[in-house]
């Protein structure tokens, strides 16, 4: 056995305690006199890089916007709504609102953006869902300061106030603006929303790829829809629903430059009915890509995509001969949608086949609707400076002539006679990306009839 | 006479039930090595699809066998690939046939006007 050295030991013990003394000066168990100094001193500099706090303009979301101008120089923080917030009626005022209320809140990282809903009757799910992506993407820029903060936090979330019609209260919660409401058993009631996703479209390979995971969350979802009207997807609807799903979300992909996309679907219904068959489910569903247009990204591959580029000039040059109401950006847009049209065609000869098989599926699944109660199907695309609205009078049809499927958005059903200007138009305020909405309404006898009449829809009956 | 099995399950995400994606066709045609099968005539495919399918779209399977198709023409194509799918939901299986049809339907398409804008000028 050793000796101990007890000399050694104690030489020790002071070491020791010399390291804990310099551990706990260096901790925050500082003496409290010192202690507040380090934190008068820690929110100081906190203050400083708060003042000095920009949102990352590098990122490439936030340059995309500012190349494209959408933020405005303004201070106020107080905004009231419009009456209307709907890109369908009343576009130009709902972007500039949403683009003045983003503004605000990058110029004003201390202060509390306000929205006063109290004179807004009308506020439809698409802008709201717009406005909700990139609030979420600046609450991410400041919970990435605050991060980087010591004493102080930024906490600059919008606050939503006034909101008293009943639509906008629905929209406002079904956007996830507000995390409650309270509403009466008169109209639409929520039941159901998949929250807001975030896929994107880095090709890492196919077993990284989340849009199979996204595709399939959607479609559970649709089927819970399905499941209040007492209907559940068989093989072959879940099948048509897999497709429609997947091969829009693969043109959100393929079409984006920024490789993220945003998905968000909700369901809500209606219980004033009487008879529970009578009652109205609504599902909505969207897909926002920020980027270039999809006439940009057309033009963009123009020269080593000629012969596309030919064919859709040829087919312009013959709508703008006969009226002068349209751009080529708009027309391209639109023709865009048609079977074998894409940007890429030069690369694959067999591209442009998704977007035709979603219409289809869409039209083949939401033919439900009634006009005098305002339950109308619709697929708005917004895409740059093109707005497009398809309802059912304006679905897919099959050319049995040419072997084709077209969409022509005019009633001679001929898509080289000019698109209705209802349901293809010209926006002046630049839309900073691809937004696409699908709206769904389903009833419960009109789905038995469906069934009876061996799943045809009511265009297909007629 | 040699014969090759390509299995799908490798063709995607195990929580993934839909085939979609010109990408992810493309991708999958590689992995597969379907350009060095194509050039061998002794080699026949069986293509296997896993049981959880539910939808083979058309951007998929253009993007995995559209230069096969136009290489080797409908016939040697249906010779040269069988689609196996017994392991598929029984009630599915009549789509994921339709969807295969609907796929090749879409090679002899596009092989024959290219786009439907072209075929309105012709």
């Amino acid at each position: 056995m050793r000796k101990r050295d007890s000399n050694k030991e104690a030489r020790l013990h002071i070491k020791r305690e010399r390291k804990r003394q310099k551990r706990i000066r260096n901790s925050n168990s500082l003496p409290f006199k010192k202690r507040g100094y380090l934190e008068k001193f820690q929110i100081k500099s906190d203050k400083k890089r708060i003042e000095s706090f920009e949102i990352d303009v590098q990122s490439p979301f936030f340059a995309y916007l500012k190349r494209q101008d959408f933020f405005r120089k303004i201070n106020r923080t107080y905004f009231l709504a419009p009456k209307e917030i709907d890109f369908f009626e009343n576009y130009e005022r709902t972007l500039k609102f949403i683009q003045k209320i983003i503004s605000s809140k990058i110029n004003n990282v201390d202060s509390r953006v306000t929205i006063d809903f109290s004179l807004c009757k009308k506020a439809s799910q698409t802008p709201l869902f717009l406005l909700k992506i990139i609030l979420d993407k600046i609450d991410n820029e400041y919970e990435r300061m605050n991060s980087k903060l010591q004493v102080l936090r930024i906490s600059n979330k919008v606050e939503v106030k006034g909101y008293k019609a009943r639509n906008v209260r629905l929209n406002l919660f079904l956007s996830e603006l507000i995390k409650e409401v309270d509403l009466d058993r008169e109209g639409q009631v929520p039941l159901m929303s998949t929250r807001y996703i975030q896929g994107n479209s880095y090709r890492k390979g196919v077993l990284y790829n989340l849009k199979g995971s996204i595709c399939r969350k959607v479609v559970s979802f649709m089927n819970e829809v399905l499941k209040q009207h007492s209907f559940e997807l068989s093989s072959d609807g879940r099948h048509k629903l897999d497709g429609l799903i997947s091969e829009v979300l693969s043109n959100a992909e393929d079409h984006g430059k920024l490789n993220e996309y945003y998905v968000m679907a909700n369901f809500s219904t209606n219980r004033d009915s009487d008879s529970e068959n009578e009652i109205v489910g609504e599902a909505n569903i969207f897909i926002m890509n920020f980027g270039p247009s999809i006439y940009e990204r057309l033009i963009e591959t123009g020269d080593e995509n000629r012969e596309i580029i030919d064919d859709l000039d040829q087919i312009t040059n013959v709508i703008l001969k006969k009226v002068n109401k349209f751009r080529t950006s708009d027309l391209y847009t639109l023709y865009s949608l048609q079977h074998g049209i894409s940007r890429l065609k030069y690369v694959d000869e067999s591209r442009g086949t998704g977007t035709m098989k979603f219409l289809r599926a869409f039209f083949d699944l939401g033919d439900y609707e009634d006009k005098g109660k305002n339950f109308i199907p619709r697929i708005s695309l917004i895409s740059g400076s093109t707005g497009i609205y398809i309802e059912n009078n304006h679905a897919p049809y099959f050319d049995t002539n040419k072997n084709q499927w077209y969409v022509s958005l005019n009633k001679e059903q001929d898509l080289r006679m000019p698109p209705s200007d209802d349901s293809l138009f010209k926006l002046e305020t630049i839309f900073p990306g691809t937004l696409l909405s699908a709206r769904i309404f389903f009833n419960t006898n009109h789905m038995l009839r469906k069934v009876e009449g061996g799943g045809k829809n009511e265009r297909e009956n007629n | 006479m040699n014969e090759k099995i390509i299995d799908l399950a490798q063709a995607k995400k195990s929580s993934s039930t839909a085939y979609a994606g010109r990408p992810e066709g493309e991708e999958a045609r590689k992995i597969f090595k379907l350009d060095s099968i194509d050039k061998d005539k002794s080699i026949k495919v069986e293509v296997v699809f896993p049981p959880n399918t539910t939808s083979l779209n058309p951007s998929f399977f253009l993007g995995l066998f559209f230069k096969s198709y136009k290489r080797l023409g409908k016939k040697r194509f249906n010779d040269k690939f069988k689609f196996n799918l017994n392991s598929v939901e029984v009630s599915i299986k009549e789509n994921i046939r339709k969807d295969i049809s609907d796929g090749i339907e879409e090679c002899e398409r596009t092989i024959n006007s290219n786009n439907s804008i072209r075929a309105l000028f012709k």
